[in-house]
């Protein structure tokens, strides 16, 4: 059944798109049986020609840079700025894909994604351990109703 | 004796959560829901034919989610207490259980949840009489905002427990280990997105509900219409309380850590600057909180004031001189029938220049300018306008931004009067003519310097110099 296929555009949670009309409108322009997550990966693709991103790829590439720090995606994203000619570099692709400046200060990073209506996730698939704080080890699954439920026995059960 | 019997229940849920998860499940067995999962927009909808498949799993949804929790209650010895007891150990298994449906969505959808499936099956507020006992029934809820239990005539919204306190935030009052501190600051980062997300969510639906119901009262004013129409308007507002409560709960607890956080200041660069956008991230938060208040002249009950006090007191204590809490905190206090603090007052002598807003603090001003005095509220005009002046480099304002400070000071009067909680008589010795001349003259220098009068924007610029005027 297709309800139990892995999604991998779950990697980054769309938000759920709020049901006042001016939404609900945003998401009927949205192609039928595309999730907002494949819409955005493909507005990815058509800005990175040569690398020609799918949305599930565009995913887990904003996955693993968001949760990466500073440093390393600073540095990440300069070897991927290398390997293309600049005018590839166009002010749409700046648009969409959240720049290495962005990504590597906190604030903007989250802003981007507060604008973007999509809600970081805190597991990646990918190690980054060289030189920063960011391990693969260390982070944390997202929260969940039986993580949720552990935590609050342990809440219960300590004395107050 | 209650907390025992409270841990033990939250001990059996747990124990047999797989059991619960697979009624939540039921739905998927069912054809027609896919379908309704695509179009479900948190808006209750008709499937054009149901079948008797649906009718038949909503009863069975029904009925196991009833018992299942009976049998928990039965087994953890619930019924053998005294009906106060009863009473309180429901309400705090209540609000767990809310949490948890909270945290709760099915096959990996964030639009398939419990709330989902109350409109599918379409057995909002079904309730079961699980308990009687001297007089007093006890009963199991299930509504779209969640499970509610209690004594069977409670009108009460189900009520649900703030996200942080499942998010591990007292772990780190020392920090022994940067790693594991900075996973878990990004991981508040996402229940922060999260949560409001749920705020903005819940609103919306709310909004489009009243929206309907407005417009068919507009269209064909009958008797019913009218009725629906005030039901829906109770609802809206006691939900938007609760929802508001049960968010500033979560980003007071947030608050509070990262200030306890910042004041410890030995952590790597790394951390800090996560820190410093956790704090940046809450903020924007909390003004979607003002949202309702200053848009839609919600009425917040006053809890929610207190909380907003609390959230304005732990930000000012990570940074005494952030001008925007200082603002909100007096709002409160203004609405509470409180003095204006001197310390604000101070900030205008003091601070010559470039003070940090935080956040606009006109959204505070707004959303409860409808219960403070007039003076308190030229007053926070006053210091909100020079504070704007001042903040923008080099100070000039232009057209839009003056209409803020314009629609701040109409703001007031965009309420409809309430005597009954409205501050109309405030200590005069509180504060001197004096002051208000002098603040004025400081505002009135900056409007005359930093703005620049045309014939289109003339009206706009006298109604500010008027409105700023005792």
């Amino acid at each position: 059944m297709s309800f139990n296929e892995d999604y991998e555009e779950n990697m980054i949670v769309p938000r759920r798109r709020a049901a006042s009309e001016i939404k609900l409108l945003r998401l009927e322009l949205i192609p039928k049986g595309k999730t907002p997550c494949e819409e955005i990966g493909s507005e990815w693709s058509s800005a990175q020609p040569a690398e020609n991103l799918s949305p599930s790829k565009a995913a887990l590439c904003l996955g693993i840079e968001v949760w990466a720090p500073q440093s390393v995606v600073k540095k990440r994203y300069k070897t991927l700025q290398l390997r293309y000619p600049p005018d590839q570099f166009v002010e749409k692709h700046i648009e969409w894909r959240p720049s290495a400046e962005l990504l590597g200060n906190p604030t903007s990073r989250l802003n981007w994604f507060w604008q973007s209506g999509f809600v970081p996730l805190p597991v990646s698939k990918l190690d980054y351990k060289e030189g920063s704080l960011w391990d693969k080890q260390n982070a944390e699954p997202e929260i969940d109703s039986r993580l949720a439920l552990k935590r609050l026995k342990q809440l219960t059960s300590s004395p107050q | 004796m209650s907390n025992i019997i409270i841990q033990k229940i939250i001990s059996e849920f747990e124990k047999d959560f797989d059991t619960f998860e697979n009624y939540l499940l039921l739905s998927t067995e069912i054809n027609e829901f896919k379908d309704y999962l695509l179009n479900y927009r948190g808006m209750p909808f008709r499937l054009k034919e149901s079948s008797l498949q649906v009718s038949q799993c909503a009863k069975q949804f029904t009925e196991d989610t009833m018992s299942y929790f009976i049998n928990i209650f039965s087994k953890s010895g619930l019924f053998s207490c005294q009906n106060h007891e009863i009473t309180n150990i429901l309400c705090e298994v209540e609000k767990s259980v809310n949490l948890i449906l909270y945290y709760w969505f099915g096959l990996n959808d964030r639009n398939y949840q419990f709330m989902t499936l109350i409109h599918f099956y379409n057995i909002n507020n079904v309730s079961s009489v699980f308990l009687t006992k001297n007089n007093q029934d006890f009963s199991v809820t299930l509504t779209e905002y969640g499970i509610k239990f209690g004594l069977a005539e409670s009108l009460h919204e189900p009520k649900c427990m703030p996200v942080s306190k499942v998010c591990a935030l007292t772990d780190f009052y020392i920090p022994n280990n940067e790693r594991v501190l900075f996973a878990r600051i990004r991981t508040v980062q996402r229940e922060i997105c999260l949560l409001i997300d749920d705020w903005e969510h819940l609103n919306s639906v709310l909004a489009v509900d009243y929206g309907t119901k407005y417009q068919n009262l507009q269209q064909n004013n009958s008797k019913k219409s009218e009725e629906e129409f005030e039901a829906v308007s109770l609802k809206m507002n006691i939900r938007r309380d609760t929802l508001a409560l049960w968010c500033m709960e979560s980003f007071c607890d947030f608050q509070d850590w990262i200030t306890v956080l910042k004041t410890k200041n030995n952590f790597n660069e790394d951390i800090l600057s996560e820190i410093d956008a956790t704090a940046a991230l809450l903020l924007s938060a909390v003004q979607k909180i003002f949202l309702p208040a200053s848009v839609s002249r919600h009425r917040y009950c006053r809890e929610i004031l207190s909380l907003f006090k609390k959230f304005a007191t732990s930000r000012i204590a990570m940074n005494s001189e952030d001008l925007s809490s200082h603002l909100l905190l007096q709002v409160i206090q203004s609405s509470e029938g409180k003095d204006f603090s001197n310390l604000l007052l101070s900030f205008i002598e003091k601070k010559p220049f470039e003070w940090s807003l935080t956040f606009d603090p006109s959204s505070a001003l707004k959303a409860f300018s409808w219960s403070y005095s007039r003076e308190h509220h030229i007053l926070l005009c006053l210091i909100y306008t020079i504070s704007y002046f001042r903040k923008i480099a080099p100070n000039f304002v232009d057209n839009h931004q003056l209409s803020d400070i314009a629609t701040t000071i109409q703001m007031p009067e965009t309420f409809a009067i309430d005597t009954q909680h409205k501050i109309l008589n405030f200590d005069k010795s509180d504060i001197s003519p004096d002051l208000f001349e002098k603040l004025y003259i400081i505002a009135k220098g900056y409007l005359e310097k930093n703005f620049k009068v045309t014939k289109n924007n003339e009206e706009l610029y006298m109604f500010v110099l008027n409105g700023l005027k005792l």
